[in-house]
């Protein structure tokens, strides 16, 4: 098992490697670059050159790249161009926030689409199934903004119930900060659900399918204890849509996060896109594939911890 | 010719007062999209304790359904079960299940066909004979591993403490399908029901398996219904024979009776196109044409199409198990018209 574990690790060198270059190098072959922003077109063209010179922006591309991964290597994710912020700090209060919505929605989506799918797997066919089916294709095919919107004219605009944006005041109580989370959270749950539900039923009838719930039921097993071993099937493929859905959820939705005024991850990478802020760019979306990818070696230690046939 | 119809309460093993298992009038049908398949159509017998039962037959004869509908596993919905099956005393298809559980694995016990399906592919083996332990004798789980490792020594798997920890992966089918007898054991239980348990092994294997099989119901004096398409692997295992077809019990007598002086057309053509001793050169003969479709039975008997003793009477229907010989019966209308000496 510790070798396997060790494997996982070792993989991870290459791929992020990988994804630096790409990331690297997309950066590079988008046109113009940050002085196009910060300086008026009439600037003199030396203004322009020494902002270039300042941000080692003349040096050669290869140049650009390995001193950004060296200072990388070195926890050092560079410096806001825009707001001469470091980006470390940037990215981390963007990401708590991130996470602050990100968490308790995979929770509840995770959850919800667990019980739904396998109690639509039991009565398949029946109405409960075709009403779990249902919810679960609305979540995955309802666009999630609009649901926002929606949840906000019913909650905050007509019942007045929930606020409808931001994060509360800085200074506001527990009870405060959570109301604020309860609209983006069942947002940002829809789709992990929906996903979830319709896998986990799919795995759960496949399961029951198979003889070796017979020879449960032959050997008399209790109905809480062969529900044990369904679940336990279930569980690998399960616990890998879920971790993609929660990298998903790390990224930040723009789009959610505008509806709800929340300042995360995807709002922070989408202002860099637009201030051409390449440092911020290129620093979080490493620093998000990293985290991707250590969700998805631990997704994959868990499954080979529950499915024995995985450790390869 | 005195004909006598089978007595569902006539013990077929003389020295049986009351039968372990009682099997009167078991239907079985599924409801499918092409329409009704009738699978069990009347299946009529009785097990004394200790007795093995051979039950013979191709492909969708019935057999394998039979045996889950003791078992209480056919799939709920869209399947109905009708007639009687008593078992010591318990009528098995009006039980609740909550009070079939506690008969199923302590009083009945079942080994399947492939064990690589049948075992939970993610649970060790240990963890699944244990949990039946565990379930119905109610001790801990250290003591039911205990005992489970001695349930591997029983069925003589090398190196029981380590296997205990095996997945069945990890396993050989032979090695597979001895654990799988071994959880099947695990709490001794009266009548173990045997699903082809060697039809997916290799040949050299089987027998080891049928030998460990037959000397454990002698040691351990358990019934044993043993379904099989095996000719051989029957008259190796049972005590008596059914024959079934169309879901039907065709011939049922006491083994060496059934199958070495077969009296129904179907079990003599069964026979004759069975690969046994010395044949070489021989031409083998089959029967000609195909097993019935299930869905669309016929009236009378299920064999008649492909019978070469048929008479027109035959398709009308109405034919039931008589009396042959001693606890002998077949379900033939020529036979019981025409007496003992049919294929003599």
């Amino acid at each position: 098992m510790w070798r396997f574990i060790g494997r996982r690790l070792l993989y991870a060198v290459p791929i992020l490697l990988g994804v630096s270059i790409i990331i690297f190098a997309l950066v590079q072959l988008a046109p113009g670059d940050v002085t196009d922003i910060l300086i008026p077109p009439e600037a003199p063209k030396e203004v322009a050159d020494i902002l270039r010179h300042k941000f080692g922006l003349d040096r050669p591309v290869y140049e650009q790249y390995f001193i950004w991964l060296g200072n990388l290597l070195q926890g050092d994710l560079g410096v806001s161009i825009f707001t001469n912020q470091p980006v470390g700090s940037e990215l981390a209060s963007a990401l708590s926030n991130t996470l602050m919505l990100a968490i308790p929605a995979a929770f509840l989506g995770f959850t919800l689409g667990a019980v739904l799918g396998v109690l639509a797997a039991f009565f398949r066919g029946g109405w409960l199934d075709k009403l779990f089916s249902g919810i679960a294709i609305a979540g995955v095919s309802l666009p999630h903004y609009w649901v926002g919107i929606v949840l906000v004219a019913i909650f905050a605009v007509t019942l007045n119930v929930l606020p409808a944006q931001g994060m509360g005041p800085e200074d506001g109580d527990v009870w405060d900060s959570l109301r604020h989370l309860i609209l983006p959270v069942i947002t940002l749950s829809l789709i992990p659900m929906g996903v979830i539900s319709r896998l986990v039923r799919a795995s759960v009838l496949e399961i029951l399918s198979q003889e070796f719930i017979s020879a449960l039921s032959a050997k008399g097993m209790a109905r809480r204890r062969i529900l044990f071993h369904i679940v336990k099937n279930a569980a690998p493929p399960t616990l890998a849509v879920m971790g993609l859905q929660f990298g998903y959820l790390l990224g930040g939705s723009i789009l959610v996060e505008t509806v709800y005024n929340w300042p995360g991850s995807g709002g922070l990478m989408n202002l860099a896109i637009f201030r051409r802020d390449v440092p911020v760019l290129s620093s979080t979306i490493l620093v998000l594939a990293g985290i991707f990818v250590a969700i998805n070696i631990l997704v994959d230690v868990l499954q080979a911890l529950i499915d024995p046939r995985l450790r390869r | 010719m005195n004909r006598q119809t089978l007595q569902a309460d006539a013990p077929l093993s003389a020295t049986a007062a009351t039968p372990l298992l009682s099997v009167k009038d078991l239907a079985v049908r599924f409801a499918t999209r092409e329409g009704v398949v009738e699978a069990v159509n009347g299946v009529n017998f009785n097990l004394a304790r200790g007795e093995v039962l051979g039950i013979l037959g191709e492909s969708g004869s019935g057999k394998s359904v039979s045996l889950r509908a003791i078992m209480g596993i056919l799939p709920r919905g869209r399947t109905t079960v009708t007639g009687s099956i008593n078992f010591d005393g318990h009528e098995l298809l009006s039980m609740p299940e909550k009070e079939l559980d506690r008969l199923r694995g302590p009083e009945i016990a079942m080994i399947f066909q492939e064990p690589m399906t049948a075992l939970d592919p993610v649970f060790t083996v240990g963890e699944q004979i244990a949990e039946t332990i565990v379930r119905h004798e109610g001790v801990d789980w250290s003591t039911a591993n205990a005992r489970a490792k001695n349930f591997l020594e029983m069925v003589r798997i090398p190196s029981p403490e380590r296997r205990l920890q095996a997945y069945p992966h990890e396993m050989s089918g032979g090695m597979r399908q001895r654990a799988m007898i071994a959880l099947a054991l695990s709490c001794k239980p009266k009548l173990l029901l045997a699903d082809e348990p060697t039809t997916a092994l290799d040949v050299t294997v089987q027998i080891q398996i049928i030998l460990l099989l037959r000397e454990l119901q002698r040691e351990l004096g358990m019934a044993v219904i043993f379904v099989t398409h095996d000719v051989g692997v029957a008259s190796e295992i049972s005590d008596a024979v059914a024959v079934m077809y169309g879901g039907r019990y065709m011939e049922h007598g006491p083994a060496e009776n059934v199958l070495l002086a077969p009296n129904h057309p179907y079990t003599h053509g069964l026979m004759n196109s069975t690969v046994h001793g010395s044949m070489r050169g021989q031409r083998l003969d089959t029967i000609p044409g195909l097993p019935p479709d299930l869905a669309n039975l016929p009236k009378g008997c299920p064999f008649a199409a492909r019978c070469g003793h048929a008479i027109p009477e035959c398709e009308q229907g109405g034919i039931a198990l008589s009396a042959v010989g001693k606890n002998h019966f077949s379900a033939c209308l020529r036979v019981e018209k025409e007496g003992r000496s049919f294929f003599a």
